[in-house]
């Protein structure tokens, strides 16, 4: 039998009967009687859509948050922006231009220049290379960190997890700022000790997530089967339970990129984190601190790049929360 | 309950001992002293010699950490290296006091501002007030205290002159610094009291107070938040430790005399004794204040302690 057509039950019409009995009869039979009958469905059962994946499935729900396209939008215009912006741009980031002080925004310096004359637009544009930068960078290296932490830790389990879990509590008791800038004291101020600084606590979070994840999926079937067939413990977490747990590790992955770009901005706000001429976003603010009664373009410029990144990550995070875990959306 | 205490106490203690030890050596990997050749020109080799012995940083790293903890027992922070004639311990006890005023100041306005926001949001869900309060703490929560503090600094200092922008010298001062180191924290709370409202106001328990009359406002501020303030109380650990670390944007920017100014002055003179000092302070201040928390979370919620057994 084809997939088109099968039976169906169908009441005889009462059309068709009552020429035979007495309606009170037909009342009486109430629609018991049946006629087997072929009924061609047409296309109501074809499958004229090709089978989503998991992952289509996430970008299609993300998608349709308007605030996560717009961060992700925000993003990849300041991204591009600042790999060609100093590249075609006459201004460096040092180079002082002595006519125009403390000039206000124009056409010319489209955001103004600080007290030695420096464009302020480009500062701005080399401020985003680092920060986006670090935020990247950093996001990254605490991702192989919590994942190979919190992976091993709710794996192996026991003994091995409540020493890693101790540890773990411990770190996260302080504010990690504490850590952070002992750090920045000992290595110098500089991108790479901006990066080793939070590499110290930022990956604790990402590790608790994989740890709860892998623990709950660790029972299932396919992760004994891969057992029982021999796999080693670092085949199973890289290819069974990772994978299955990349949609949580994602979101708090993605939360980890504004976290250290904010970090990165204090610690140049403080005046530990990039030193000049170099500039980063942290680093303009504190510049401006002393002229922001006179001069407030000095100080609103940076703040509001700091701003609108950090939201924009944030956007994408939750963005990316929602669509991966429809469930904690509320 | 005495057991429960005592674990978490054994935990913060060693937490602290871990502190002190990472930023002991920490420090002391640093390269160059304060004492090296390097830094003080103008002094003669011998004179560095003495001066390091008197410091006692001619001895072996691991000799100097006992020292070091000699000291601690004894409440004993050591010398300012760069101050000779203070210790660490004035400065903590001189100036933590001012820390902690404004520092509690911006817990309390935080609840008073936090909480109504978020109950006002959950109880008007889906209206203005809602959008308000979720957009107020999207951008809140965000926006980070030193880019808050500078905006806010020139509102009301440039734009509108209105507050005054340095020192802590009347109430009017006290306005701003507060707000910078207040906005997050109300945000935080806003967003979490609404969420945990939203789901308490469903819970069968207050459909119960209802049921049996009791009015709007009682079944508000006594079933619902009994349940919902939980969270918020959790995050009041949390919340000391993100004010210590925005004190020191807030206590800089404002010229205010407090200790996490003093932090960041020890930070850019390098100066040994005094950040190691006040980092342990800062970490025995936190670890007290998470104790008490958790303390007082057992107390309220017996959940919690049947939790941990």
């Amino acid at each position: 039998m084809s997939r088109k057509n099968r039976f169906v039950f169908e009441p005889i019409p009462e059309a068709a009967l009552s020429r035979s009995i007495s309606p009170e009869a037909y009342q009486a039979l109430d629609g018991a009687l049946f006629d087997p009958r072929l009924v061609d469905l047409g296309d109501a059962e074809k499958v004229i859509r090709p089978s989503t994946t998991y992952w289509h499935e996430v970008w299609q729900r993300f998608r349709r948050d308007p605030l996560a396209i717009l961060g992700l939008a925000v993003i990849a215009v300041m991204s591009v922006a600042c790999i060609f912006v100093p590249m075609f741009s006459p201004y460096t980031y040092s180079g002082m231009d002595l006519a125009h002080m403390n000039a206000f925004p124009t056409w010319q310096h489209l955001c103004g220049t600080d007290q030695m004359g420096r464009d302020l637009f480009v500062r701005i544009m080399y401020g985003a290379r680092i920060s986006i930068s670090i935020g990247l960078i950093a996001a990254a290296i605490n991702f192989v960190i919590g994942v190979l932490y919190g992976g091993i830790s709710g794996y192996v389990g026991g003994k091995t997890d409540m020493v890693l879990m101790r540890i773990v509590d411990i770190l996260i008791s302080l504010p990690s700022m504490l850590y952070t800038v002992l750090i920045m004291l000992v290595l110098g101020s500089s991108e790479f000790s901006v990066i080793v600084a939070l590499c110290f606590t930022s990956w604790i979070g990402t590790a608790r997530v994989v740890r709860s994840e892998v623990m709950y999926l660790k029972h299932a079937e396919y992760v004994l089967a891969a057992r029982l067939s021999g796999a080693k413990l670092w085949d199973i977490l890289v290819t069974h339970l990772i994978p299955n747990a990349m949609g949580p590790i994602i979101v708090s992955t993605a939360f980890l990129i504004p976290n250290a770009i904010f970090t990165e901005a204090f610690l140049s706000f403080l005046g530990i984190g990039i030193q000049a001429p170099m500039a980063s976003w942290g680093t303009l603010a504190n510049d401006a601190r002393s002229t922001l009664l006179t001069y407030p373009y000095q100080m609103i410029f940076p703040v509001m790049a700091i701003c609108v990144t950090m939201f924009s990550f944030n956007f994408i995070g939750d963005g990316l929360r929602d669509a991966l875990d429809p469930r904690l959306k509320k | 309950m005495a057991k429960y205490i005592l674990k978490r106490l054994f935990a913060g203690l060693l937490t602290i001992v871990v502190l002190i030890t990472i930023a002991f050596f920490l420090m002391h990997a640093m390269p160059g002293n304060p004492f090296s050749q390097g830094e003080q020109k103008k002094l003669t080799a011998e004179a560095l010699e003495k001066l390091k012995a008197k410091y006692g940083l001619d001895k072996p790293v691991w000799e100097q950490y006992l020292i070091y903890w000699e000291g601690l027992l004894r409440f004993d922070f050591g010398n300012s290296f760069k101050k000779p004639d203070t210790t660490a311990n004035e400065i903590i006890f001189e100036h933590f006091p001012t820390s902690a005023k404004v520092g509690g100041i911006a817990v309390l306005v935080s609840l008073l501002v936090g909480v109504p926001l978020g109950i006002a949001a959950a109880l008007n869900r889906g209206r203005g007030m809602d959008w308000f309060c979720m957009v107020f703490a999207t951008v809140g929560i965000s926006a980070p205290v030193f880019v808050i503090s500078v905006l806010l600094m020139y509102l009301f200092c440039g734009v509108f002159p209105v507050l005054p922008n340095f020192g802590l010298n009347d109430w009017k001062s006290y306005i701003l610094p507060v707000s910078c180191l207040a906005f997050n924290p109300i945000a935080y709370i806003a967003r979490q009291i609404r969420s945990s409202m939203l789901e308490a106001m469903e819970q069968d328990y207050v459909r119960t107070a209802r049921a049996k009359g009791v009015s709007e406002f009682w079944v508000v501020t006594k079933h619902a938040m009994k349940n919902a303030i939980m969270p918020v109380i959790t995050y009041l650990g949390p919340l000391v430790a993100g004010l210590l670390t925005g004190s020191f944007i807030v206590e800089r920017l404002f010229s205010i005399s407090g200790i996490g100014r003093y932090f960041v002055q020890s930070i850019s003179d390098r100066d040994y004794t005094m950040i190691m000092g006040i980092t342990i302070f800062f970490g025995v201040f936190v670890v007290i204040c998470n104790l008490v928390v958790d303390v007082l979370m057992a107390v309220i919620d017996p959940r919690v302690k049947l939790s941990e057994k």
